[in-house]
């Protein structure tokens, strides 16, 4: 691969080679100028020296600081910085060294200095070409407005130039030793020049995309013998749509990707002049971006269609993405985060890049980063202005570089951008009807260590350790930041338990306090020199799915919740009332009484001990009440609890004792009270089936209650469909008598309900079936939902399609209704059995599942037909 | 008391897991953008005295259903009452709503939802009396509502937190106030669309639909908490008193009481009482019978907690990872 790439950088330098038609470049600088002690001042003044070494066998670690976090930040440290110039910016530019940083936009133009967090204003290119008057060709300089669209920071050698591409085609270098002279013009696009960009490995050599549909490669070495006939080295054309962006590979010299208007994707060796390597339809709206993956091996394209994708282009896949970003907004801008070193031991420090950050349209602000092994979600969001930012680019590991609208320069410190997961509630919870809770949370991991520590590592340098590093760091530039990570930090150092490559931390953390955990100096020191590839993409994602997630899912009875074993229980056993009877003779009380008895009885064996006792008190209560007539019974009641001590017991004797004859009318409503307090819809339900009955018309509700009762009612039945008559007839049965023994019909309807809703979730269905019966037609609320769709029941036995009620013959008669559910159990097939078939009573034209109806009429629960309000006795009982 | 279940069939962290009205199915969904519908097969199928008292088996997990279809994770899953058929409702971060539905042992998608710009967090069904209306929140400070009805769906949006929705939770279709207090005005047995909603502004909501104008109202703003509100519930029992239970990033969560009687949009009658923890709360949650508070928080602790008699609350017991 080696010998690969030194061809193709040898390529570089001597493209007549291959090219015959090319003019050979210049082969070293000119001797120096009158022009170059003024430059070689200003760089003196930028920092960083005029004679570069040429960074082509860089390995494509152009810009070396970009391996790790600075080790001037703190690891806890904020290194967020801005700079405010109050003038919109279009773009952004960072210098071979990443230093400095260059704003353009329509009134701006300037290059920055960023040092520790501080901005510092240098060169005001702007105010220069206003002040200058003449051209660098010497001719009078138009007055004319630059709309900068991009800028570009030459590299290598050549890295005291810079490039604006405008609107109106042209692009204009400038050097920075003479800010205020054009150094050229280049103008062959004839529309607005949309990107430029520097040759990473040969810093001299510019391209430009255009919405003209052509890329142009320049030598801007020509610059200095030819500043105004400047023509382009190559022309790339053959699509016929705009350009939208253009980036030379990392990698390989000659290789550069472009993405156009209409979504294709192109990748073009700048040799070959004819066609594109690689071709791609990788959008359906415009590509607003592409960037290479360090890889050299990989590109992600992005687009209006709100999808990032990455493709391989090496040749061996065509056709399909390797991954998709599906991004909530169209994309306007992505780059690729720079690598950082592999925490997996086998990759032997080998470096690594799957996160990926996205800019979207100017509606939406916020800034995702993305993680390819996590797409479903972005891994952080920042929102640094309160409208999306105009460019983006990375100036390391952790320094996001945006510019904005709003004029403001910022450096982000993108570890101190939110987890977009942190917004997440991280554990899930459900309590069933039946009690059963089901929680999902999030194991508590044993804190992984990482496999990195620094302090195992000679931490000597912060740069790769490339062949001309050590140049590099001799080099001035910004020697302050690219400083020597201190030995001794290096032994402090814990490990970082976040850190964002290890990426069940980094995206499991639940606890944000862990950040403060991040070591001190955090620098993911690479180490020198052993493995300094990058991984290829497909090798991070395809061979380390091992992910899986930390999670812990537990099923189990919430405790304090009524057992539903117990319920089921209590529900099957209890005393089954037919009716809420508005009075009871002799027989009825006595079958009363024996439902109370039974009840005790039930709740014994239940093991429910404090329910029993009371059952026993109430039984004996309203005994004593049914044997004395209407006669005292306080004493009697009061004497039952003293022998008990339950809760329950003493406030219905307590409320009692005042009032002899009443006892029982006012145990009731304060059992009731203390049972709805609990939830407890059961017990409540039994004991007012069993002691209505039995109470005196003797404590009405007052007047304006009832009223409003009676009221509501009227307008409940009337909306479910009954006439004048029947609800008065109803009214006087069902709730009159309610009203006058003090309950609240309300109150019953709810409990009723309520217990009704229980009963089908525990799957009672023989149960809940009775409650409906014997709230009809009282309580709507209890049966309405059970009423409503009732009335096709018979299959048409010819095709199959049920046949509208009352029809005659038992064949359709074209109607498309659909088959309506079981009476009984609401599901599409019987829980009883017997799947979906149904069985249709011929009498009354209802129809239930076979099995629910073997269960409704074989438990003996059921008299009579399952639907509500039907009187027909589709069964006899033998 | 718990059984652990170890392998989800995921590929990815799950968020929400949900059981269905009878408690036997279980839909799990994922970042991993799938969702999961599983069989719960009860080792024990009759009810029965001497079942009851037998040992607990431990239930086994058929996977029967992955339904694909949102393009980000998939936060909150719901299911509907069963009386409007086997329905299931997804959200997600792509900011989708998908209604599914099952019908001959086959799931299709029966809508989309597609009017929220931003990650779409909780989507709750109303009390089947109610109707079938869907609620959701999210992130981009709307809540919408969804009405199936002669299976066609309609919807309101509103916006309701500016900061981004939380958590959104029906009330009861019949309030507690109704039935003990006969000063409340209207009909009594008139069903009451409420919900109450949880946001990044801090604020509990109240809202309420109003059929004269056909929109949610928001009737009542209760304040309190310091920060966001993740997670809001309101006590299903109708029987007593009105409960809300809302859980904070500030490491509190409120148990708001409004008194039988009193009217839901009264601010100042809902008293809240603030239980603390020591870490940020995730999740709250009702016993079906609302009468315990299961609360879920950041250090993998469940707690419940039930109302004591003499008022105010206690923590009952706790039950970790």
């Amino acid at each position: 691969m080696s010998s690969e790439r030194s061809r193709r950088s040898s390529a570089v330098h001597s493209p007549s080679a291959t090219v015959p038609s090319a003019p050979p470049l210049p082969a070293a600088l000119p001797a120096p100028r009158p022009l170059q002690r003024a430059r070689d001042a200003a760089y003196r003044f930028i920092g960083y020296p005029p004679s570069r070494p040429s960074s082509a066998q860089n390995h494509g670690e152009d810009r070396p600081w970009l391996s790790g976090r600075l080790t001037t930040l703190g690891a806890t440290e904020n290194a967020t910085a801005s700079h405010k110039t109050g003038l919109e910016i279009n773009t952004i530019a960072v210098n071979g060294s990443g230093t400095h940083v260059l704003l353009g936009g329509k009134e701006i133009f300037k290059t920055v200095k960023i040092e520790n967090g501080v901005c510092i204003e240098e060169i005001n290119l702007r105010t220069a070409i206003r002040s200058t008057p003449t051209s660098a060709s010497g001719r009078p300089r138009q007055t004319y407005s630059i709309d900068i669209a991009d800028v570009a920071w030459a590299k290598g050698n050549s890295s005291h130039f810079v490039a604006a591409a405008t609107s109106s085609g042209k692009i204009i270098l400038y050097d920075l030793g003479h800010a205020g002279i054009q150094a050229a013009q280049l103008h062959e696009h004839f529309r607005q020049v949309h990107k430029v960009t520097f040759n990473p490995h040969s810093g001299n050599l510019l391209l430009s995309g255009s919405q003209d549909g052509t890329v142009r490669l320049w030598d801007i070495r020509d610059a200095r013998d030819q500043a105004s006939t400047l023509r382009s080295k190559r022309k790339y054309s053959g699509q016929s749509d705009g350009v939208r962006d253009v980036k030379w590979s990392p990698t390989d010299g000659v290789d550069f990707a472009f993405g156009t208007d209409s979504g294709w994707v192109q990748c073009w060796d700048m040799r070959n002049l004819n066609a594109p390597k690689v071709k791609i339809p990788a959008h359906a709206l415009s590509c607003n971006i592409v960037d290479w993956h360090p890889d050299g091996k990989h590109l992600a394209s992005a687009g209006s269609d709100k999808t990032v994708r990455v493709w391989d282009v090496s040749g061996h896949r065509r056709g399909k993405a390797s991954w998709e970003i599906k991004t909530p907004y169209p994309v306007l801008n992505a780059r690729w985060r720079p690598s950082c070193e592999s925490s997996m031991p086998a990759d032997n420090g080998a470096r690594q890049c799957t996160q990926l950050v996205t800019g979207y349209d100017r509606e939406h602000p916020v800034l995702h980063l993305w993680d390819l092994r996590r797409p479903a979600l972005p891994f952080r969001e920042m929102v640094p202005y309160p409208s999306a930012p105009t460019d983006l680019t990375w100036h390391s590991r952790d320094l996001l570089w945006t510019v904005g609208r709003e004029g403001v320069f910022l450096q982000a410190d993108i570890q101190h951008a939110s987890k977009v997961i942190d917004k997440r509630n991280l554990q899930t919870f459900d309590v069933s009807s039946s009690g059963e809770v089901n929680f999902v949370v999030q194991k508590l991991g044993q804190q992984r260590r990482s496999q990195n520590l620094p302090s195992k590592r000679n931490t000597t340098t912060f740069l790769p350790g490339t062949n001309n590093s050590q140049s590099t760091t001799d080099a001035a530039t910004g020697a302050s930041i690219d400083s020597v990570a201190p030995r001794s930090s290096a032994l402090t150092h814990v490990s970082r338990s976040w850190q964002d490559d290890s990426l069940d931390h980094s995206f499991l953390s639940i606890r944000p306090a862990r950040q403060s955990k991040r070591s001190n100096s955090g620098v993911k020191a690479p180490s020198s020199s052993h493995n300094p590839a990058v991984l290829v993409l497909d090798h991070i994602l395809r061979n380390r799915m091992s992910f899986s997630p930390q999670q812990l899912a537990v099923r189990g009875i919430l405790p304090y919740h009524v057992d539903p074993k117990v319920f089921r229980f209590l529900a099957s056993n209890y005393a089954r009332i037919p009716h809420l009877a508005a009075g009871a003779d002799e027989v009825q009380a006595g079958s009363l009484i024996r439902g109370l008895q039974r009840n005790h009885d039930v709740a014994e064996t239940a093991g429910l001990y404090q329910l029993a006792q009371t059952w026993k008190i109430v039984g004996f209560t309203a005994h004593n009440f049914i044997k004395a007539g209407a006669g005292s019974i306080s004493a009697v009641a009061s004497d039952a609890g003293a022998l008990v001590g339950g809760d329950v017991g003493r406030r219905g004797v307590e409320q009692g004792g005042d009032d002899g004859p009443f006892a029982l009318g006012r145990l009731l409503p304060e059992l009731l009270r203390y049972y709805t307090g609990r939830g407890d819809a059961q017990t409540a339900t039994q004991m007012m089936l069993l002691l209505v009955p039995l109470l005196p018309c003797s404590r009405p509700l007052p007047d304006d209650v009832a009223e409003h009762n009676v009221l509501a009612y009227q307008d409940a039945l009337s909306l479910a469909g009954c006439l004048p008559q029947e609800i008065a007839a109803i009214v006087d049965q069902h709730i009159a008598h309610l009203v006058q023994k003090g309950l609240n019909p309300l109150q019953v309807e709810s409990i009723l309900s309520t217990y009704h809703e229980q009963l089908l979730q525990n799957r009672l269905f023989a149960e809940a079936a009775s409650i409906r019966k014997l709230a009809f037609p009282a309580f709507p609320a209890v049966y309405e939902d059970y009423m409503t769709d009732n009335h096709v029941h018979l299959q048409c036995s010819k095709c199959g399609k049920p046949v509208e009620r009352g029809a005659e013959k038992h064949r359709c008669e074209g109607g498309d209704t659909g088959m309506e559910a079981c009476p009984y159990c609401w599901e599409a097939s019987s829980p009883f059995g017997m799947g979906r078939l149904m069985a249709t009573c011929l009498l009354c034209n209802h129809s239930m599942h076979a099995g629910c109806s073997k269960e409704w009429f074989g438990s003996g629960g059921g008299d009579g037909c399952a639907v509500e309000g039907c009187l027909c006795r589709c069964v006899e009982q033998v | 008391m718990a059984q652990v279940i170890s392998s989800s069939a995921h590929d990815d962290m799950i968020h929400d897991a949900v059981l269905d009205y009878y408690g036997r199915r279980l839909a799990t969904c994922s970042s991993d953008k799938t969702i999961k519908i599983f069989d719960i097969e009860p080792s024990s199928t009759s009810t029965s005295q001497q079942q009851a008292q037998q040992q607990q088996q431990p239930d086994q997990h058929r996977l029967t259903a992955t339904l694909t279809g949102h393009e980000g994770a998939v936060w909150c899953v719901a299911w509907s009452h069963p009386k409007f058929g086997t329905i299931l409702a997804s959200s997600s971060y792509d900011g989708r709503i998908l209604i599914w539905r099952e019908q001959n042992a086959q799931w299709q998608r029966i809508y989309e939802f597609t009017l929220h710009t931003a990650s779409v967090n909780l989507v709750a069904w109303s009390p089947a009396e109610v109707g079938c209306h869907l609620a959701a929140a999210s992130s981009d400070g709307n809540v919408s509502v969804l009405t199936f009805e002669n299976n066609t769906f309609s919807h309101a949006i509103f916006p309701a937190h500016g900061l981004g929705v939380n958590s959104v939770s029906w009330a009861p279709s019949m309030g507690p106030g109704q039935l003990t207090s006969a000063q409340a005005p209207g009909k009594g047995s008139e069903v009451q669309r409420r919900f109450v909603t949880g946001g990044s502004d801090n604020l509990v909501k109240i809202w309420s639909y109003s059929g004269t104008t056909q929109t949610y109202d928001n009737v009542a703003t209760l304040q309190g908490h310091g920060d966001w509100v993740r997670d809001v519930a309101w006590s299903p029992t109708p029987l007593s008193k009105q409960y809300i239970a809302s859980a904070s990033q500030d490491h509190t969560v409120r148990i708001w009481t409004l008194p039988a009687g009193e009217d839901v949009g009264n601010a100042s009658a809902w008293k809240s009482e603030e239980l603390q923890f020591e870490v940020v709360v995730w999740r709250v949650s009702w016993s079906m019978a609302g009468n315990v508070l299961a609360v879920a928080g950041g250090d993998n602790m469940v707690s419940l907690w039930k109302e004591k008699l003499r008022g105010g609350w206690e923590c009952v017991k706790t039950l970790e990872e």
